[in-house]
């Protein structure tokens, strides 16, 4: 419970709400007036309601409750309007750094992250899933799907018990996200990228089953900025396999640079597939990162 | 640094020349050092455990790692190779420490007097082109063995030894100094050379054949010996000599064989330039052969004998220096001596058998002029105005004051005859042996000196006049009442009085002429100009006239010299000759050995192996810092990649 209320505070829930996820592609159902869906000969669902806001398709308008309310309201269908939003949280123990200060972890921004866009989805009455991949064992991934705003205790409780572990396979586990969700749609992921088999294969099965991705690298500053000297024994805390290194002026410029070129390389390649790609750090306030970067980059709006 | 802590390791290592040259540590002891390898070694081992840390994940690093190893493979080899410079310095520097040292071929070590035989000998053909600039050669050699702080004095041993270069570090002029040095053509002065050496205080090298005196004082330092030389065929004239013989001048020579084998050769007399004769002798080895030649004019000035190669064989010669001797027949002057007095066989006979005497008898004095007056027992009239010998004066002689007769007669005092202010009548001279039954007593003026002094006055005076510069000889006794005409003493004292009296040759060079170096005197007569020497190779030497006899000391060349001494009253011409005749020279066997004081010095040869250690430690430390600056670079490259 305490978690929870500390996950984020009123006034940037507040200022959440006014934002909503940007679609790029034109979605079945948002095309004016038509609808398409997979389903054939099946009667149009009345979902939901959703405020009218500049720019909707006014003959979506619901008149009858503008009749008699005065009220716009558009009308929301089961099949069009419903953007899924999928969001995807690495939880694997690589995401758990620095291990020592839990308040500065990856994981610790990526999961207010995904609480943040959770929240976005649900106020704006999209269709929310969220995942989170890692863990070992033999899920890939967990997941929650929710609707609408009443959902977000569910929501924030479901992501406050959740502990980074185990060894991720994140392409493994994009591609079996990808063939197992019902409804593509948006789909972010929220992860450090730091996966041995790399992430392009996964990548790859979720643009062809149609999500429009965005991926959020998040890292640590000492992971841009490595404060190691001397002759050591690297080793990874997610899968504890060692790295001798000899780390002095030299090599850590080889690092930065390595890791630049690495990000260069990630961002090259999503600007090749009309992926959104945001890279950030921990130091980064989380209300920035919203509503500047992700904005910025494109991913809400 | 000159101790060792230990007997010095030997290792036998062929050397790039083939030859066994012997390489060793002075201090194996310092090898233990080498021990420190194990602290390094386990410290490069005791590196290679790192340090954990852990990291989010080791991704990046992994391919980075991957990266460089694939860009710089030798990056694996780079610890390796630290570990072996590190290891290679500490080699260099425990090495250095146990001082090695290569034995060279040096003959000695450190400052050096290097004393040049410059004798006769030397000029001998046996090595090539001679003895003298093989041991130029050899002096060299000890000069490039020199180390940098060491200095060498070169002093040439030849009639007047004297220091080439001394106390030299610059090779440069040491080698011009070498270079300027001859071999005379004498004996070598090895007392005053090596009198020389000793006072430099360091190792002394002495290059030559040996032959040196037996009586030499010993060095302060070490002594070392470089011998010269390999073979010992050499024949040559060792005396000639020519005197006056009744039927005319006779000449007589002796040939030695120094080598082994017996020769013969041809013996070419020439008088004044012109051949004269040539006989062949056989010389065996080891001995001499004498030539004997009868009835040569006697108005011959220059006499030649050349050794040559016989008929229809060859001379086996390697030092043909002594080959040619020269003797030079001055013409004596007549003597004319008047004899006053009683018929005194004894006198008579001594005064016949002088050379160049011509005596007369007479009762008084006569009109013409004499050389020498003698007056035997007896004085009438007037002292004459040449140089007088009186033998027991009579009382009222003029001068003297005989007062009357002495019996003690036992001599007690004979004059030193190396005095040279005393007129040389004694010399072989003994009168120790002569027993006189009496003699005048005689007081005379302080000019005339007493050679020969007896318990009761003095038995035999000469001296020359202050006042008239006569010379006067007083014998205070009668020959007849003496010994002395019976012993051989007589002839040789009538001669050296005559020696004495003779008007002045301007020098008096005994029959076989001057060795080498040795100087002549010149007395100049009164009222002479100008002195002038020519020497056999056609210079001219020219002294003023002074107060006293000229000496001439450059009698280094063989050969016939000619003097001149013009005067007043016109010229007058004589010559000398400077030949070897020193069998010592002559014997030009290289020794195998020196004697110096009480020490044989053997020959420390460059032939056999060698004394001298030279340490190259220097070398090794300075490899040490190079391979340490290497390491450094090393180091610092490989981390900044």
């Amino acid at each position: 419970m305490a978690d929870r209320v500390r996950l984020l505070d009123e006034s940037f829930l507040s200022r959440l709400e006014r934002l909503r996820f940007a679609v790029t592609r034109a979605r079945a159902g948002q095309v004016k007036g038509e609808r398409r869906s997979t389903r054939r000969g099946a009667s149009v669902e009345f979902a939901d309601y959703r405020d009218y806001t500049r720019g909707d398709d006014l003959r979506r308008v619901d008149w009858n409750v503008y009749a008699r309310l005065e009220r716009l309201y558009v009308k929301l269908f089961e099949e069009e309007e419903d953007l899924a939003v999928h969001l995807l949280l690495d939880a694997s123990g690589s995401m758990n750094w620095p291990e020592d200060v839990p308040q500065e972890t990856k994981f610790h921004l990526a999961r207010k992250l995904v609480a943040a866009l959770g929240y976005v989805a649900l106020t704006s009455g999209d269709r929310l899933v969220v995942s989170m991949t890692g863990q070992g064992g033999l899920l890939p991934y967990l997941s929650l799907q929710l609707r609408g705003r009443s959902n977000t205790l569910r929501l924030f409780d479901w992501l406050a018990q959740i502990e980074p572990a185990g060894v991720t396979d994140l392409s493994a586990s994009l591609r079996d996200y990808a063939l197992a969700a019902s409804r593509p749609g948006v789909c972010v992921l929220v992860s450090d990228l730091f996966s041995p088999h790399g992430y392009r294969d996964g990548l790859v099965a979720l643009q062809g089953r149609g999500f429009e991705v965005t991926i959020i690298q998040v890292l640590a500053p000492d992971e841009v900025e490595p404060a190691l000297a001397g002759d050591l024994r690297l080793v990874d805390c997610e899968t504890d396999s060692p790295q001798d290194v000899t780390v002095d002026g030299a090599m850590r410029d080889l690092y930065r640079r390595r890791l630049r070129a690495w990000q260069d390389e990630i961002g090259a390649h999503c600007r090749s597939h009309n992926v959104r790609y945001v890279a950030t750090q921990t130091t980064r306030r989380l209300d920035e990162l919203v509503l500047r970067d992700l904005r910025q980059a494109g991913v809400i709006r | 640094m000159r101790k060792t802590f230990s007997a010095p390791l030997r290792l036998g290592v062929k050397s790039a020349l083939g030859a066994k040259s012997l390489v060793g540590l002075l201090t194996p002891l310092a090898l233990a050092l080498s021990a420190l390898a194990i602290p390094i070694i386990i410290l490069y081992m005791l590196r290679l455990r790192r340090r954990e840390a852990r990291v989010s994940s080791t991704l990046l690093w992994q391919q980075l790692v991957r990266d460089r190893e694939a860009n710089a493979p030798w990056q694996k080899l780079r610890r390796n190779l630290l570990l072996f410079l590190q290891l290679l310095i500490l080699l260099a520097l425990v090495l250095a420490l146990a001082r090695p040292f290569i034995t060279t071929r040096a003959v000695a070590q450190g400052s050096l007097v290097v004393v040049l035989d410059g004798s006769a000998s030397m000029n001998a053909t046996d090595e090539q082109p001679t003895r003298f600039a093989r041991a130029q050669a050899a002096a060299k050699q000890l000069m490039d063995g020199l180390g940098s702080r060491d200095t060498m004095t070169v002093i040439l041993a030849n009639a007047n030894p004297r220091a080439l270069i001394a106390d030299a570090r610059d090779r440069n002029a040491i080698a011009r100094a070498i270079d300027s040095a001859a071999p005379g053509q004498g004996q070598a002065d090895w007392e005053g050379a090596l009198a020389e050496a000793a006072a430099a205080q360091s190792s002394v090298v002495i290059i030559g054949d040996g032959g040196l005196p037996d009586d030499l004082p010993p060095l302060p330092g070490e002594a070392h010996y470089i011998s010269i030389g390999q073979r010992a065929d050499n024949l040559g004239i060792t005396a000639m000599s020519a005197r006056a013989a009744p039927g005319g001048l006779q000449l007589f020579a002796a040939v030695s064989n120094f080598s082994g084998a017996d020769a013969r050769a041809l013996v070419a007399i020439s008088l004044d330039g012109a051949l004269y004769d040539s006989r062949e002798v056989a010389v065996p080895a080891g001995q001499s052969a004498d030539l004997v030649l009868d009835h040569l004019p006697a108005t011959v000035r220059v006499i030649q004998a050349r050794l040559t190669a016989p008929a229809g064989g060859t001379l086996n010669d390697i030092l043909p220096l002594d080959n040619t001797a020269w003797a030079v027949n001055a013409p004596q002057k007549q003597m004319r001596v008047l004899v006053i007095g009683d018929r005194n066989v004894f006198l008579d006979q001594a005064l016949a058998l002088s050379p160049g005497v011509v005596a007369q008898r007479a009762a008084a004095l006569p009109a013409t002029p004499f050389d020498l007056y003698i007056y035997d027992s007896v004085f009438t009239g007037t002292l004459p105005s040449g140089d007088v010998l009186l033998i027991n004066p009579p009382p009222g002689t003029p001068i003297l004051d005989v007062t009357g007769v002495l019996t003690q007669t036992s001599i007690t005092r004979i004059s030193d005859s190396a005095d040279p202010t005393a007129p040389p009548l004694l010399r072989y001279v003994d009168f120790g042996n002569v027993h006189i039954r009496q003699a005048k007593a005689i007081r005379a003026p302080g000019w005339l000196r007493p050679l020969v002094q007896a318990s009761g006055g003095p038995l035999l005076l000469a001296g020359r006049s202050p006042q008239t510069g006569r010379k006067m000889v007083v014998l205070a006794f009668d020959l007849h009442d003496s010994d002395l005409p019976l012993q051989v003493s007589f002839p040789i004292l009538i001669a050296n009085l005559l020696d004495w009296y003779t008007p002045a040759r301007a020098q008096a060079v005994a029959a076989q002429g001057l060795r080498p170096g040795q100087p002549l005197a010149i007395t100049p007569p009164v009222g002479a100009t100008e002195v002038n020497v020519v020497k056999p190779d056609g210079a001219m030497w020219r002294a003023p006239i002074s107060e006293g006899d000229i000496r001439f000391t450059q009698t280094d060349a063989l050969g016939v010299y000619a003097v001149r001494v013009l005067s007043s009253e016109g010229e007058t011409a004589d010559a000398f000759a400077v030949n070897l005749f020193d069998p010592r020279e002559s014997d030009v066997r290289p020794r195998e050995s020196i004697r110096i004081g009480r020490v044989d010095v053997s020959a420390a040869v460059a032939r056999r192996d060698a004394l001298a250690r030279r340490e190259f430690w220097p070398w090794l430390a300075a490899l040490a810092l190079a391979v340490l600056g290497v390491e450094w670079r090393l180091y610092h490259r490989g981390t900044s990649l």
